[in-house]
C-alpha cells in the first residue's frame, strides 16, 4: 500500500485554508501543485486498484490526478472532513468514469477471451513438451502474465464471454440465438424525427406554428387555412415559406 | 427479504489467498446477475477488506485465518469478512517470524474509504474485548 500524504495533517489543513483564500492566479496554482505532490500517493494507491484492465497504469494515474484536482477545488475545510475522505470517492469516480467511457464491459471480456484462448494453447503446448499437465505458474511464466490473471481468464472465459449469434438455444426446438432477437423498430426513427421537429417548432411564432400544424398535421390546403385565419392565400403561402426556412435552420443537417 | 446464506470460505491469513476470495465473490456475484462492472467493484472491495483483515491477523497473531460468509441481502450480495486466531495445531505449525509493524491508522481509514467507494453499504467493527476486526459489505444489483 502506498503511503499517505507526506505533509502533516496540520500543514495540509493550513494549505487548504490558504488555497480557499487565494485569488485565482499564480498563488493558487502553486498551492494546487503542492497538493498534487502531497496526495500523489493517494492517487497512485487508488489507480493501482484498477490495474490489469488493459489500460496503462500511467494513464489511470493521470485520470486519477484529474479527479484529485476536482476534489481540491470542491473541498470545504469548514465541513470538518478529512480531505482524503472527501477525495477518495471523487478520484475513484473519475477513474470509473474513464473506464466506463472506454466501454469497460466490452473491453474486459475481449481481453480475457484472448487470454483464455492463449492459456488453452499454452497449456496444450506445455503438456506436450513436459509430458504432464503444466502447473498454473508454468503457464503463467510461458505467457508472461501473473497466475492470478490466468485464473481470472479461465473463470471469465466460462462465465463472461459473449455468446455467438449462431449458438443454438431453446432445448428440443433449438434455433440460432440470432433468430430469437428482434430487429430495430422502424418507428423509432419516426419518434426521433418527431422530437427534432417539435423542438424546432418552438422557434416559430404562434401564428406560424398554427399554420404549420394545419398544413402538415391536419392536411388542410392553403386556401382552407386562409379561410380559417381570415387572411389571403398569398399571405398563408408567404408565412408557410418563412416558417419552413426557419425550421430548416433549427433542424440538424443529419436529420434533414 | 431475509438474508440467505450462499457460501462460507475459510482461507489462511495470507495475502496470496486474496485471489481465492475474489474468485468466490465473482462466481456468486455473476450467478446473482451482477454486471461485469459491478463484479469488478465488488472484487476491489473484497480484496481490500481481506487485505486489511490479513494485515490485522498477522499483526495480532502472526497468522490465523479469514472467514468470509457470502449471503443474499435485499437484492444484493452481502460479504462478511472476519479474522480468526490460529488454532492450536496451526500455532504449532507456524514458524516463528517477525510480526509486521502495526498498520498506520491513516492507512486503515483510507482502506475503509476505498471499500466505501465500491459497495453500497460498509460496516467495519471491532469485537469488544477480543479486538477482532470484522467487515460487513453489501453490494446491490442496482446500486
Amino acid at each position: 500500500m502506498s503511503s499517505p500524504p507526506t505533509a502533516s495533517r496540520e500543514e495540509l489543513r493550513r494549505l487548504h485554508r490558504r488555497y480557499r483564500e487565494a485569488d485565482q492566479g499564480a498563488e493558487r496554482d502553486r498551492i494546487r501543485a503542492q497538493f498534487v505532490d502531497a496526495y500523489s500517493g493517494l492517487v497512485h494507491y487508488l489507480a493501482r486498484k484498477f490495474q490489469n484492465r488493459g489500460e496503462p497504469l500511467d494513464d489511470i494515474v493521470q485520470v486519477g490526478f484529474l479527479g484529485l484536482i476536482k476534489a481540491i477545488d470542491r473541498f470545504d475545510l469548514e465541513l470538518g472532513n478529512e480531505f482524503s475522505t472527501f477525495a477518495t470517492p471523487t478520484i475513484a469516480g473519475e477513474i470509473k468514469r474513464y473506464f466506463r467511457d472506454k466501454s469497460w464491459a466490452i473491453k474486459v471480456p475481449r481481453r480475457l477471451q484472448e487470454l483464455n484462448q492463449r492459456v488453452l494453447r499454452a497449456n496444450d503446448e506445455l503438456r506436450a513438451e513436459l509430458n504432464r499437465q503444466p502447473a498454473v505458474a508454468e503457464v503463467a511464466a510461458r505467457l508472461e502474465v501473473s497466475p492470478d490473471e490466468i485464473l481470472e481468464a479461465m473463470e471469465m472465459g466460462e462465465t463472461q464471454i459473449p455468446l455467438s449469434m449462431d449458438v443454438a438455444v431453446g432445448g428440443d426446438e433449438a434455433r440460432p440465438l440470432a433468430d430469437s432477437l428482434g430487429d430495430a423498430d422502424p418507428d423509432l426513427a419516426r419518434v426521433e424525427m418527431r422530437d427534432v421537429l417539435e423542438r424546432a417548432m418552438r422557434h416559430l411564432t404562434p401564428r406560424e406554428r398554427s399554420i404549420m400544424a394545419m398544413r402538415f398535421y391536419d392536411q388542410l390546403s392553403q386556401a382552407e387555412i386562409a379561410k380559417r385565419l381570415g387572411i389571403s392565400q398569398m399571405h398563408v403561402s408567404r408565412l408557410q415559406r418563412a416558417a419552413l426556412e426557419q425550421l430548416k435552420t433549427h433542424i440538424p443537417e443529419s436529420a434533414q | 427479504m431475509e438474508p440467505s446464506s450462499l457460501a462460507e470460505l475459510r482461507i489462511p491469513a495470507d495475502f496470496g489467498f486474496i485471489s481465492l476470495a475474489r474468485r468466490v465473490a465473482s462466481t456468486l456475484g455473476s450467478q446473482l446477475g451482477f454486471t461485469l462492472e459491478g463484479l469488478d467493484e465488488l472484487n476491489i472491495a473484497v480484496a481490500e477488506a481481506c487485505g486489511c483483515a490479513i494485515a490485522e491477523a498477522q499483526q495480532a497473531w502472526g497468522g490465523g485465518e479469514l472467514k468470509l460468509a457470502f449471503s443474499t441481502a435485499q437484492g444484493g450480495l452481502a460479504v462478511d469478512v472476519e479474522g480468526l486466531p490460529p488454532s492450536q495445531t496451526q500455532i504449532r505449525r507456524l514458524a516463528p517470524q517477525p510480526r509486521p509493524a502495526a498498520r498506520d491508522e491513516e492507512m486503515r481509514r483510507l482502506a475503509d474509504e476505498v471499500i466505501r467507494c465500491f459497495v453500497d453499504d460498509f460496516r467495519p467493527s471491532i469485537e469488544p474485548g477480543v479486538g477482532r476486526l470484522r467487515f460487513r459489505m453489501v453490494k446491490y444489483l442496482i446500486g
